[in-house]
């Protein structure tokens, strides 16, 4: 596509309002999530399917402008983290009260309907296009999502996306996490307590530093992308249902424990010998963070992780074993209207391949990412993110494939995005991504085997994105 | 069954009406000979305005008013369980800022005004009320002063000692 085609699209994408890549969390379609479960061994990675979102329905409900909860959605502010901590049940607007005749409070209703949309069209263009495909992809849209949610009752507030992949045309469950929460002085501190139901472990997390939230926030669905990841980088996003505890201490401790179950959508239930990657029990999933505010500057510190034993096929048996453990930061500071953001996370995951599927019996992977991003009010953003992956070579797990595979069994990549963010309005993000490898699973030169090098799946990513 | 549309009618509820703030005297303590005035702020005293409130009034809807050359000490809390809030003061304006602006006073801000202060937690703010003028004691968490969450300070060359009077909200 010439330089003034691509100028017209812009253009054109500008006045219909869409965006990005989809998925507010980049795992929209039933395809995609076929092939999130059968990666439990290795495959998927952010950086080909993220794409974020938040809410306009919040928006409503509180009468705040986006700005006052994201810096760069979907980048929480302090008044955002708070609101999501406290269960989403923040609210202005007018609602419909209820009580018994005793005078009892028995219902709650938002008088806004607790509804909004996301509309996001693309254009990726990959430095070389792919064997035998057309360069130049436009999506129209790229993705397109419904968002509800907000507050329940004055305790219970939730999140809840049903995406439309373009490119299955089917409709599914996306990201969801529905909470409760409470309060009370422990150790003479305030304390806020809850419970979250959710079904991608860190989709509950308030930091923008883990995966599920973590940037980048819109990209290409079409590109290719490096093939490992570890299990709790997305790989298990609306394939588990689990439940967590949480607890907020002081605003300086944050503590998070809880468990997560096969849920897979779009499968038959109960799940049986047809079934691949079901999780043997239940998955132990564990957070635990340290928040400091000193004059300017915001910083929380943590970790989190999780242990998993897979069925490779079938509900019995001997299962593989997936241990990752992960550290995080999310950093701020304030030079008045403008800011500065860092958010980077390292997570090692260690593999065991007792049931088989790997040539190794143990495999490692390590996971590094980080972004930091500079926002000139809330008009622009500008973005540097470093990212890269290393691990075991393994010949079963990474074999060799055009675009996709791995000439030498090596998941190794890295790279770095850079990002330009235009809103001229708070709800309409122009994206301008481009994402530079150096070396794309395992090599810089001929990493499939067939010829390719990393540089060739370079790729230009515009995205207008939409929430109204 | 034609009780029901009652019992229903009875059950449900709308809620129009919300209590009046009032003043309480314990809020401003004076001390004339030491020229000095403590005045206790709280963000998110009542639920008004989803607790983006300072003692229960938002949109300017109280003033304090102290004489000029007074010290001001804010005893700022938060008891919004739901939101951080901080404060700061900040000259009289139409135009809401949406975040953190220069004080109109050396030192008239609770620091951290960006992040806030969550349930529980405050701080003194301590300045020279040094020039006469209006002024707004403003929270300064992005969105929260836009939304109403501001009170008015005038400090007066002629008041004799400082006071606390609602106002109508802007």
């Amino acid at each position: 596509m010439s330089s003034g085609t691509m100028l017209i699209w812009v253009g054109f994408a500008l006045v219909v309002g869409t965006a990005p890549s989809a998925r507010a969390d980049g795992h929209g379609s039933a395809a995609r999530r076929a092939d999130r479960a059968a990666a439990l061994r290795a495959y998927e990675s952010r950086y080909a399917n993220s794409a974020k979102s938040l809410t306009p329905t919040y928006a409503r409900q509180t009468g705040l402008a986006c700005s006052a909860c994201h810096t760069h959605f979907p980048e929480l502010t302090a008044t955002g983290r708070a609101f999501k901590l406290n269960g989403y049940v923040f609210r202005r607007s007018e609602s419909l009260e209820g009580k018994t005749p005793e005078g009892q409070q028995s219902l709650l209703l938002n008088l806004v309907a607790p509804v909004s949309l996301m509309v996001q069209t693309s254009y990726t263009s990959t430095r070389k296009a792919l064997p035998g495909t057309q360069n130049g992809v436009v999506l129209l849209p790229d993705q397109l999502s419904i968002f509800t949610g907000g507050e329940i009752t004055p305790h219970v507030g939730g999140f809840l996306q049903i995406t439309f992949d373009p490119q299955t045309g089917q409709l599914g469950v996306d990201n969801t996490d529905f909470r409760f929460a409470t309060h009370a002085d422990i150790l003479s501190k305030h304390t806020t307590l809850g419970v979250s139901l959710n079904n991608n472990p860190t989709v509950q997390d308030i930091w923008n530093s883990t995966p599920a939230w973590g940037f980048p926030y819109g990209s290409s669905t079409v590109a290719p992308a490096p093939a490992a990841a570890t299990l709790v980088d997305g790989t298990l996003a609306q394939q588990v249902a689990g439940l967590t505890g949480y607890a907020m201490w002081n605003d300086r401790v944050y503590g998070e424990a809880g468990l997560y179950r096969s849920a897979p959508i779009g499968a038959k239930r109960p799940l049986d010998s047809t079934a691949v990657n079901v999780i043997s029990g239940t998955v132990p999933y564990w957070r635990l963070a340290f928040p400091n505010t000193w004059g300017q500057n915001y910083l929380s510190v943590g970790t989190y992780g999780m242990a998993a034993r897979v069925y490779p096929t079938g509900v019995a048996g001997p299962t593989n074993r997936f241990t990752d453990v992960a550290v995080d930061l999310a950093y701020m500071h304030s030079f008045g209207s403008n800011s500065f953001t860092l958010d980077g996370t390292w997570i090692h995951e260690k593999q065991s391949w007792t049931a088989g599927g790997a040539a190794n019996p143990t495999n490692t992977l390590r996971t590094f990412r980080l972004d930091a991003m500079y926002h000139i009010g809330t008009r622009y953003a500008f973005t540097v993110a470093p990212f890269s992956t290393t691990g075991t070579r393994d010949s079963v797990l990474y074999t060799p494939g055009a675009v996709t595979g791995s000439r030498t069994g090596s998941p190794d990549n890295n790279g770095v995005i850079a990002e330009v963010d235009v809103m001229p309005w708070q709800n309409l993000r122009l994206q301008f991504q481009y994402v530079a490898y150096n070396k794309f699973n395992g090599s810089s030169t001929n990493y499939d085997g067939f010829g390719r090098r990393a540089s060739d799946n370079n790729t230009l990513y515009i995205l207008t994105w939409l929430l109204y | 069954m034609r009780r029901l549309p009652g019992l229903i009618g009875s059950a449900l509820l709308l809620v129009v009406g919300v209590a009046e703030a009032q003043i309480n005297p314990i809020w401003l303590r004076a001390d004339t000979a030491a020229k000095s005035v403590d005045f206790k702020l709280v963000a998110g005293l009542r639920d008004l305005n989803g607790g983006m409130n300072f003692n229960g009034f938002t949109r300017g809807g109280l003033l304090l008013t102290v004489p000029q050359g007074w010290t001001v000490v804010l005893q700022f809390k938060n008891q919004d369980q739901n939101l951080p809030h901080s404060v700061e003061v900040i000259a009289d304006t139409s135009r809401l800022p949406v975040g953190p602006v220069p004080p109109a006073f050396d030192r008239a801000t609770t620091g951290k005004l960006e992040q806030g202060f969550s349930a529980g937690q405050g701080t003194d703010v301590r300045f020279l009320a040094g020039k006469v003028g209006s002024f707004l004691i403003f929270c300064a968490v992005p969105g929260h002063g836009g939304a109403g969450m501001w009170i008015r300070l005038s400090i007066s060359a002629t008041a004799a000692k400082p006071t606390l009077t609602t106002m109508p909200e802007r």
